[in-house]
Parts: C-alpha cells; structure tokens; sequence
C-alpha cells in the first residue's frame, strides 16, 4: 500500500505526536509498504528518507501549545505536488484541527482520507471560532480514529459523529533491549519520568512521600527524569536527603530507556489530566515494575492492579507504604516484571500497526479509488470550471514528470 | 423603486441561491460519502463470514461453540447473497458476534495454536474491520442527519430524492481472546 502521512509539528522537535508518527511510520515500512510524510521542519537535514520538508516552521500559539506552521502559497503548491507524486492509496492526516499542513493536506485532496486525533481535555477554542471553516475538510475525512476514549469523547464534543479507538503504541524492542545506566543499583533505584514542575505530575506527592521510605532504605536513590529546576526539587525536601536524588534532566528517548531499565520499581505518582498512560507502558517494556495512582487511565493499562502496583490518588501515605511494600517484596517485582513484558507486548507497534492497516483497509474499501488532487473548490470550483482547467494542469504535470 | 435597489435585491437574491446550491452540494457528496460507507460494511460484513467459516472448521477448538458459530455464519451467508437488506439482517450478523464472542473468550490464548496463527489472525482483523466500517458507517450517517435537521434544508427539500440515513445497531464487539491478535 501507498500511505502518505501528513505530521502537524516540527519533526525536529521531539514530542508525543511525532513519536506517535515516527513508530507508526517505521512500522509501515518493516512491513513492506510505501509511506512518506510530509512534515514542517526547521532542520531539512535531520529529516529521515521518508519525509519530505513541508516548509519552514513560524511559533503561533495555539490551543495553549505552540503550533508550527506557515501557511503561505509555497506550502500550497509544496503540498499539491507531494500529493501529485505520491499517488497515495491512503492520506492520513494526524491533529486534522490544528492550524498545520494537516489543514492544507485535507484542503487539497480527497479520496480515502484518514485522520487521528491526538488531544483529550481542551478547551479547543480555536476550533470552536474556526468550525464552519474546517467543516468541510472535516467532511472529507473517511474514517476518524482517536487515541483514547478521552480523545474520543473531546473529538465527538467539538464534531459529531463516531471515531475508532486505537492506542497508542509502544517500541518494545527499544525499551527491554536499553543498555543499564552505570553507578545506579538496580536494587536501589526509583525512577520518575516527567516535567519535573508540572503539578499534575505529582512529583511533589512522591518528594513528602520519599522521607519515610528513605527512613527504612538510607541508600537508595530517586532519579528524576525530565526538564524542571532543581533547586525548587530539593528545597521541597530535607537537606539529609539531598545526597538522595539525583536529576538527569530533559534527555533523549534511548537515554530515558536506560534510566527505566536502571531502576527497581518506576513512580507515576500522577494527579490527574492523563489520557493513556504511555509513560507506564515504557516502564512495563524496560521490564521495570509500575507502581501508579489509581487514575482511569492508568487502571485501564494495568488492568486494576494485575500489571502493576496501584495506590490511591494524591494519598501521599498510601504511595509511601505501596513503594515500601514493593520495594521489600522482590517475588512481587519479579511477578510484575513478568506480566508487565506481557502488558506492553500488547501495545507493541507490530500490534497496533495491524489495527490501523485494518482501518485502511476498511477505508480503501470504502471509496474504491486512490487519493487525489481536489479541484472541485466549493463554490470557487463550480463558478469558473476550475475542474476543467485543473485537468488539463494535471496532463501537463503529467508530461514534463 | 430605482434600480440601485433592484441590483440590491437581485445581487441578495444570487447570493442565496448561491448559498443553497453550496449547502446541496454538500449535502449530495455527504449522501455519497453515507452509501459508500454503507457498502463498504456490506463487504467487510461478507468478508468476515468468509474468513469464519474457516474457523468453524478448525478442530481444535470446542465442538459445540464451533457449531453455533458455524450455524450463525451459515444464515449470515444465504442473508448476504440477498440483494436487498431484510430486517433480520442485523439480527444474523450480531449472532455471528456473540457466536465468536463465546469462542474465542478471556481465556483464549492464540500462542495454543502455533500452526493456525495466520488464520486466526485474520479473523481478529476481520471483526476488527466489521466495527471499524460501522463505526464509519454511523459516523457518515450522523453528519448528514445533523445537516438534514436544518431548517433551511428541510424548507428548500435541498436532500432531493435521497432517502434519510439511518444509524445501524449492530453487536460488533471484538471477541476479548482476539483483542491483541
């Protein structure tokens, strides 16, 4: 199959969506097929050979995040050639809704068009003011598939109609195979992976949390992994605890496997805001045990408790007791190693892959045809035969290829 | 009146006209986009009976849900061959569902059947592909309810001749044992 992937962000800068489309894309192509994605970037020579530069990025605030994108002629014309080159079986577009080539690519094309939605919980105010302008495009979009329910219900909230819900995937292979970071035990280490001061994170619950479990363990070692300053971390915490906790900062996605794979049981101390707990996937993957808070989100991956440890939600004793308890019982580490392998084997990318060729294939079946320019044009189309024009444009294309 | 005001009425005038023909367009290619979707569940539909007829026949699993399933997929069958769609359809289509449901529950576990995984990979691809083309499906259907509703719509008859699509409930749910087939 011909799959053309359209990326909303900047590919040189790492984030859930592009990760998201960079496994899913890698997957593809293990399989045998033809994927190309045309994405914004403001580095064209970091690009990997299957994607093509959508143009120069511009920062807009956007939904509270920062959107990248430009949208001048060139990215039109940029877009209608990739199209015309691709000859596609399949587009699919990721955050149609956000101001990206996304919008461009559903503008410009039609036939089987697939689109994920990727944002749970927003307030989307900009979709909102915006939606009898993205309607349309919108409507072009075949088969709609959502991330996690949260995702879902917030698409079904702003547009209607029903979506597909297919998680998010995991790269087992990159986790369970990590190299162990050196000067940690493996007996002794608890690690956290997040914004260090995004409250919601709950970091702070697992720092009042961390006195009475260093209390019974006086060499074991809390490893923060994420961008935050740490001089407000270790002010949170008394100053005999300070030899304690070690900080590895924003790091890349290998050296964040081998942070999972160093320690003895992973910390998701988060309050809330969670759509799908990738993070304890990740952990589960390196063979690390999970102790999480009881969020919806997170019991659904765990399945109440089967694949990793829960405590009470923003219950700073419960987590204090939980990580003792898990950190004394080793048989029941080793258990939750082993079931949690089981676990993210399920969300393995060769897994979910499968489930979204199922969407094309249902999608493909559905128009019959492959993607192609849109010259119709609404209203503009019908009044000057742009139709008209727009084949013989499509010949001559055709003849100097 | 003088004619700058009769070139205002006029220009209105186009300009709604305009409007309609926009909203029926759309209406029209939204109409499409529900048949297709339509069709599309037919085959996935027909496809997945076929593809279970051959899991009824494996002899591994038990006797009689194999029979039951062999059964259902039977009645799908001789009801997909029909041209036209009778009321039972949906009935016999769940069935084959519940049929498969029962077959291949919590419990089952594809790494039993090393010589037989492709076939029921592609089992668990089919009931996978049956939701995923009814949720399309009710998806199509619910955009142009949604624009049929509107007053506009409805006053100028600009649906023409199409006929008001209707939401399908059909039992898809995917077989828990094939989940992460």
């Amino acid at each position: 199959m011909r799959i053309g992937i359209v990326c909303p962000y900047d590919w040189s800068v790492p984030g859930g969506v592009k990760q998201h489309i960079q496994d899913l894309t890698e997957s593809l192509i293990e399989l045998g097929h033809y994927v190309n994605v045309l994405t914004p970037t403001s580095a064209e020579e970091l690009l990997p050979s299957y994607a093509t530069n959508a143009g120069s990025t511009i920062a807009l605030p956007y939904n509270g995040s920062i959107a990248r994108i430009k949208f001048d002629p060139a990215a039109f014309t940029r877009t209608r050639n990739w199209l015309r080159q691709g000859k596609f079986d399949i587009l699919h577009l990721h955050e149609p809704t956000s101001p990206s080539p996304a919008i461009i690519a559903a503008w410009s094309a039609r036939g089987p068009i697939v689109a994920t939605h990727h944002t749970a919980n927003d307030s989307m105010y900009a979709v909102k003011n915006m939606q009898f302008l993205l309607q349309p495009m919108m409507e072009k979009v075949i088969a709609r598939i959502a991330v996690s329910q949260e995702a879902k219900d917030t698409m079904i909230e702003h547009f209607g109609g029903d979506a597909v819900v297919i998680p998010n995937g995991v790269r087992v292979s990159n986790f369970s195979n990590a190299t162990k970071l050196s000067g940690f035990d493996q007996d002794k280490t608890i690690v956290f992976v997040g914004r260090l001061d995004e409250p919601r994170k709950g970091l702070q619950n697992l720092l009042e949390a961390m006195p009475q479990v260093f209390a019974q363990y006086s060499d074991l070692k809390l490893l923060l992994v994420g961008p935050g300053d740490k001089q407000e971390i270790l002010k949170a915490i008394d100053a005999k605890y300070h030899s304690n906790i070690e900080f590895k900062g924003f790091v890349s996605s290998e050296v964040k496997a081998s942070c999972y794979a160093s320690a003895t049981v992973y910390v998701a101390p988060n309050l809330g805001g969670e759509s799908f707990g990738i993070v304890l996937l990740e952990a589960m993957a390196s063979g690390t045990p999970v102790l999480a808070s009881d969020l919806p989100a997170f019991k659904q991956v765990l399945e109440d408790g089967k694949y990793g440890k829960l405590f009470e939600t923003n219950n700073v004793n419960d987590l204090a007791t939980s990580l003792i308890e898990l950190l004394r019982n080793k048989s029941e580490r080793e258990n939750l190693t082993k079931q949690g392998l089981t676990r993210a084997k399920q969300f393995d990318w060769s897994v979910i892959v499968r489930q979204i060729l199922d969407v094309y294939e249902a999608v493909k079946s559905v128009e019959g045809r492959n993607v192609r320019e849109d010259f119709r044009g609404q209203l503009y189309g019908r009044l000057t035969k742009t139709g008209r024009l727009d084949r013989r444009r499509v010949k001559n294309s055709f003849l100097t290829e | 009146m003088d004619t700058s005001n009769w070139v205002l009425i006029a220009s209105g005038l186009i300009l709604f006209a305009i409007y309609l023909s926009n909203v029926a367009g759309r209406l029209d290619r939204l109409h499409l986009k529900v048949e297709n979707a339509r069709n599309a569940l037919d085959r996935q539909l027909a496809l997945r009976s076929a593809i279970c007829s051959d899991i009824a026949g494996l002899d591994l699993l038990d006797e009689k849900l194999r029979s039951r399933l062999a059964n259902a997929i039977h009645a799908s069958i001789s009801e997909e061959t029909l041209e036209v769609h009778t009321p039972n359809e949906w009935k016999i289509e769940s069935e084959v569902t519940k049929a498969l449901g029962e077959l291949f529950d919590k419990d089952f576990d594809i790494n039993k059947y090393p010589n037989h995984k492709n076939l029921i990979q592609e089992a668990a691809g089919a009931t996978r592909r049956v939701q995923y083309a009814l949720t399309f499906y009710n998806d199509a259907a619910t955009s142009v309810i949604k624009v049929r509703k509107r007053w506009i719509v409805r006053s100028f008859r600009l649906f023409g001749r199409a006929r008001m699509p209707v939401l399908l409930d059909l039992d898809v749910q995917i077989p828990h044992g094939l989940e992460y087939c």
